[in-house]
């Protein structure tokens, strides 16, 4: 932590912080997702054709993002913070002085808090002079930088008295049209009670009018009022909820207001943090929303030993958590530390942001890449690229696991004394640049057993790096065959076969087929690495990815076909609703290889929430060999494994599920004689459409 | 900023044209508050809400006559934010319930030509809407935005207890005569509340059927004790016993939101209500009204009635004007459009 004098100060920091901070959240990132795929031109972000771009592409930039933190990498250690003020007597002097303490933004108000106009009678309607102050306080530069808007308390929508009701609804038009006639970034909106449909109508209003980019942060608070309130009235004790249903209270209000408002993607939260925080499954329900900004009231800071402000420790755990969503942190009220300079609180929680866990090497390797969708990978229909092999060569884990489910099968198969005189056929199908042929050498090194090995590869460009191995590196021992594993006709029958065809959905990438096909290869007793593997689904919420989906929407297909699709994506911003269930199982080699590949499961899950579904998550877990494994399960996760990130099925209609109810989920395997696709549709709480018929809006190409 | 009506200070103010020395120059548009003195003297509170500055200021006019005439006034003063409210406090203290979160003491000083601060304390967290102080002068009680209410010892300089019981904006408290203990507030959460500090739990709510909108002014009946009179944002007035709430007698005499009431001095008390419906009321005991001023251009924010003569009530708002209506008493002549304009 700096000293408390030396607090560099202000303006120029301001404002090249800040240009980040109401901005960076929604603008920044995007820029940096389009210059991943940018030389694709103007393709949407989810979409480009089923092509190799998907999974490893993106890991390519990610790698080299990781490597060489650019500006954004930078960005995220620092936290950024804003200071929430209803009393700005002078507007540029107060900014320069919230300047000085360090933050890096001001809400405030725009219309000063107490003023209350009257739009309807005389002679107050006549009301003469400007209703505010004018915009030439300050530069537009910092307007549209600095200032996020507060509405006024006092305007209330949805009161039940008309005259306030109409009154309300033409300042709060007033107001926000103020707003964006100043070009502020962001305006804050008090949601402070169940009902609210004028609000929102008025909101969706001025959002589908005119043409400002201001994004609406609703202010939330975590609790309800009504049940922070001290136990002070005789005849009204505070009710004590049985069950702890008056936690989630304040999300239902989110909720239903952002279901009125069509989940707006400029429409936010700002969660008000209070002295009290809510039960844990309640805060992760948040997790899964578009929490921009946290507020945090200096009155729910404790005192530590040398006077200055701390949060406690279940404070500090959900700031962490909030710090990893790059929420911006917000501090409201007075300065309840006279003995230290207000600054003692922003300190704070920068202090916080350099002591939080470190993230770990998934997360670096990840970063940048929450819950952005990309197309699964399509490996047999399509041709690698050589940066999408480099990139995955990389994984620390995937080869060493290899490497060592070899090793024991060699051990298994070959006893100590014909190490010498027997020698196993590997053969390596999908063998791409050859790092499954190098994990078997090694691995017949380090069991002392000889193996000769075929190298299997259909993409005639990465065969042109086996074939510069082989002839540099690896000889005779390695024959490269330039074929599909399902068509070639080996010279002998292998002792193993080993591949690397899963997806993060285990089959997706059609690795049943592939295996079955080349199945002929086999010697009776053979073994096949992977020998299993099983893909998991988890039902989820998040409004985030809802929006991410919708987004995706194209004019020359379906409308709702971007609801039809699974994607790649790194979960972040979401909330899982129930534990990960296995969904669909294959084993290799396969007593009858030509068996129908095709599969159904109906899954069930019981929910402890009141909640909203989205969707599902897929992950898969796969036995290379005997107890040798590799997982993307959440619980069972390889540690530092990037491959793969989780999938994502979508569904067309957020589906409301209460506490105690169960979500069914039927979930198809569909094989054609050309293609694989999946169908899915929820029967409960409630059904939903059948998703994907007949693989209408997306399939896998054999 | 500009005055609406400028009394020509040509003729009548020569020779008392006499600023004392820190007064500001010019008072802020918007009046939120009056009350007089028992030896006449008149305090205004000030605030601009609209123009560059969201600034404040104290003024005591010894000749209310010439309020709110800069020129004329006794003692005055520049608040770093806007007034919400202010109050006496005995003879020469005023407290203020400012914009910036605080609770400020302010005195008059130097045979009344100054006033000086004495504290000025940020223990609300967000604007303070109201402040009340009890018959004793000691103690007294706020009530901000920030949904807390709050006890202070003036002397002490200290906050006594500080309540979070509301859980909206605090709209209005109101120290009961006579009792140094006992207040009431009421809040955007509908609730009007009946403290009295000295019981473990000190609210007792009020639940009263005659209104069913926010409460948003509330003040004691200064004779009997246990009657306080209530004002909602739909500009009803109703009397209520807090021993029999539910029976109260209530009257639409606003069309929108009451911000304040006075009681006169009269044997059975006159109440005058004001509104944001631009217009001052004079209500008998039956809450039939007995005078109604339509004068005010805006917002009518302060109210209080002459100490020296019954029958005139001052009043101030928001478009700066500050109005002396003479009300009939009842066993006079009947009510009559004879306000004052100065």
């Amino acid at each position: 932590m700096t000293g408390n004098g030396t607090f560099p100060v202000p303006r120029t920091r301001l404002v090249l912080a800040v240009l980040s901070p109401p901005l960076r959240s929604p603008i920044g990132r995007l820029d940096r997702k389009r210059s991943a795929v940018g030389r694709r031109g103007p393709v949407r972000r989810c979409d480009w054709p089923a092509g190799p771009g998907a999974r490893l592409a993106e890991m390519a930039a990610a790698a080299a993002a990781a490597a060489a933190p650019g500006p954004c990498g930078a960005g995220g250690s620092r936290v950024s913070s804003g200071r929430d003020l209803s009393c700005v007597p002078e507007v540029a002097e107060t900014l320069g002085a919230v300047a000085r303490q360090g933050f890096d933004f001001l809400c405030m108000p725009v219309f000063h808090p107490r003023y209350r106009r009257e739009f309807t009678h005389q002679p107050a309607r006549g009301r003469p002079g400007p209703h505010t102050r004018s915009d030439l306080l300050l530069s537009g530069r910092d307007w549209n930088t600095l200032i996020v808007g507060k509405l006024s308390p006092w305007i209330r929508p949805d009161a039940k008295v008309e005259a306030v009701r109409r009154n309300s609804e033409a300042a709060m038009l007033q107001e926000l049209n103020f707003g964006a006639y100043l070009g502020l970034p962001a305006f804050l909106l008090p949601l402070m009670q169940g009902e609210n449909p004028n609000l929102a109508r008025v909101l969706s209003t001025h959002i589908h009018t005119g043409h400002h980019s201001t994004m609406f942060w609703m202010r939330v608070p975590l609790l309800a009022p009504e049940d922070l309130r001290d136990d002070l009235i005789e005849n009204e004790p505070v009710p004590v909820p049985e069950d702890g249903s008056g936690d989630e209270k304040t999300w239902i209000w989110w909720h239903n207001f952002r279901t009125l408002c069509d989940y707006n993607k400029r429409i936010a939260v700002a969660l008000e943090v209070g002295p009290d925080l809510p039960s844990n499954h309640v805060i992760d329900r948040w997790l899964g929303e578009p929490i921009k900004a946290a507020i945090l009231p200096t009155s729910i800071f404790l005192t530590n030993k040398k006077g200055f402000p701390v949060l406690s420790k279940m404070h500090q755990r959900l700031v962490f958590r909030l710090l990893k969503l790059e929420v911006q942190f917000i501090v409201w009220g007075a300065h309840h530390h006279p003995e230290k300079e207000f600054c003692s609180y922003l300190q704070y929680l920068e202090y916080l942001s350099q002591n939080r866990p470190p993230p770990s090497a998934y997360e670096l390797f990840a970063k940048g890449y929450e819950d952005y969708l990309q197309s699964p990978l399509q490996p047999l229909m399509d041709n690698l690229e050589s940066q999408t092999y480099e990139v995955f060569e990389k994984d620390p884990i995937k080869y060493s696991q290899y490497q060592q489910a070899i090793y024991r099968c060699l051990l298994d198969r070959v006893p100590e004394e014909e190490k010498e005189t027997t020698v196993q056929v590997v053969m390596v199908l999908g063998a791409g640049r050859g790092p499954l042929v190098n994990a078997t050498l090694r691995a017949s090194r380090q069991a002392g057993r000889r193996v000769k090995i075929y190298a299997v590869e259909k993409n005639p460009n990465a065969v042109v790096t086996l074939e510069s191995w082989q002839y540099e590196e690896w000889g005779s021992q390695v024959t490269v065959v330039s074929s599909d594993m399902r068509e070639w006709s080996a010279p002998e029958q292998a002792d193993l076969l080993v591949s690397e065809l899963l997806g993060s959905f285990a089959d997706n990438e059609l690795s049943p087929e592939c295996l079955d096909g080349a199945q002929h290869c086999l010697r009776a007793g053979g073994v096949s690495i992977p020998s299993t593997y099983t893909s998991f689904l988890a039902p989820i919420s998040s409004s985030k990815l809802y929006n991410e989906v919708r987004a995706c929407r194209e004019k020359d297909r379906h409308p709702e076909a971007q609801f039809e699709m699974p994607y790649v994506v790194r979960l972040h911003n979401f909330h899982q609703l129930a534990p990960p269930q296995p969904c669909f199982t294959f084993h290799h080699p396969h007593p009858d290889p030509d068996r129908d590949k095709s599969q159904y499961r109906q899954l069930e899950f019981a929910v402890e929430v009141n909640t909203v579904l989205h969707g599902f998550a897929g992950y898969f877990e796969t036995t290379l060999y005997g107890d040798v494994a590799l997982s993307i399960r959440p619980e069972t996760h390889s540690p530092g494994m990037f491959s793969w990130f989780p999938i994502f099925f979508p569904i067309k209609q957020p589906l409301a599920v209460r506490a105690g109810e169960r979500v069914r989920v039927a979930f198809w395997r569909c094989a054609g004689p050309r293609k694989v696709w999946y169908e899915w549709a929820v029967t409960a709480p409630g059904c939903s459409a059948l998703h994907n018929p007949s693989g209408r809006s997306s399939t896998i190409g054999l | 900023m500009q005055e609406p009506e400028q009394p020509d200070g040509g003729a009548s103010g020569g020779p008392e044209w006499n600023i004392p020395p820190n007064a500001p120059a010019c008072m802020e548009r918007h009046l939120e508050g009056a009350h007089y003195r028992p030896d006449g003297a008149l305090l205004l509170g000030a605030s601009s809400l609209s123009g560059r500055c969201w600034v404040g200021s104290i003024w005591v006019f010894k000749d209310p006559e010439r309020a709110p005439n800069e020129g004329f006034c006794s003692a005055g003063v520049q608040t770093e934010a806007g007034i919400a409210d202010l109050k006496w406090v005995a003879d020469k203290g005023i407290l203020v319930a400012s914009d910036s979160g605080a609770v400020e003491l302010w005195e008059l000083d130097e045979n009344e030509t100054l006033i000086v601060n004495k504290f000025c304390k940020y223990e609300h967290d967000d604007i303070v809407t109201t402040v009340s102080v009890f018959t004793n002068a000691i103690q007294a009680v706020s009530g901000s935005k920030d949904f807390c209410v709050k006890v202070w010892d003036i002397p002490q300089q200290t906050v006594l207890h500080s309540y979070r019981a509301h859980s909206s904006p605090v709209t209005c408290v109101a120290s009961c005569p006579g009792k140094d203990t006992v207040f009431l507030s009421c809040a955007e959460d509908d609730r009007i509340l009946l403290w009295d500090t000295r019981c473990p739990k000190p609210a007792t709510r009020i639940v009263c059927s005659a209104s069913a909108y926010l409460p948003t002014s509330v003040m004691w009946h200064p004779q009997q004790s246990d009657t306080f009179v209530l004002g909602d944002e739909n500009g009803t007035v109703a009397l209520v016993d807090t021993k029999n709430p539910d029976s109260a007698l209530s009257s639409a005499v606003h069309s929108q939101t009451i911000t304040g009431f006075a009681f006169s001095t009269h044997s059975s008390p006159l109440l005058a209500s004001i509104s944001e419906d631009c217009s001052v009321a004079v209500l008998d005991s039956s809450l039939s009204e007995v005078f109604r001023s339509r004068s005010h251009r805006d917002f009518v924010r302060g109210l209080s009635w002459s100490p020296l003569n019954k029958a005139l009530l001052s009043t101030v708002g928001w478009d700066h004007q500050v109005l002396h209506h003479t009300v009939p008493t009842q066993t006079t002549e009947a009510a009559g459009s004879n306000s004052v304009h100065d």
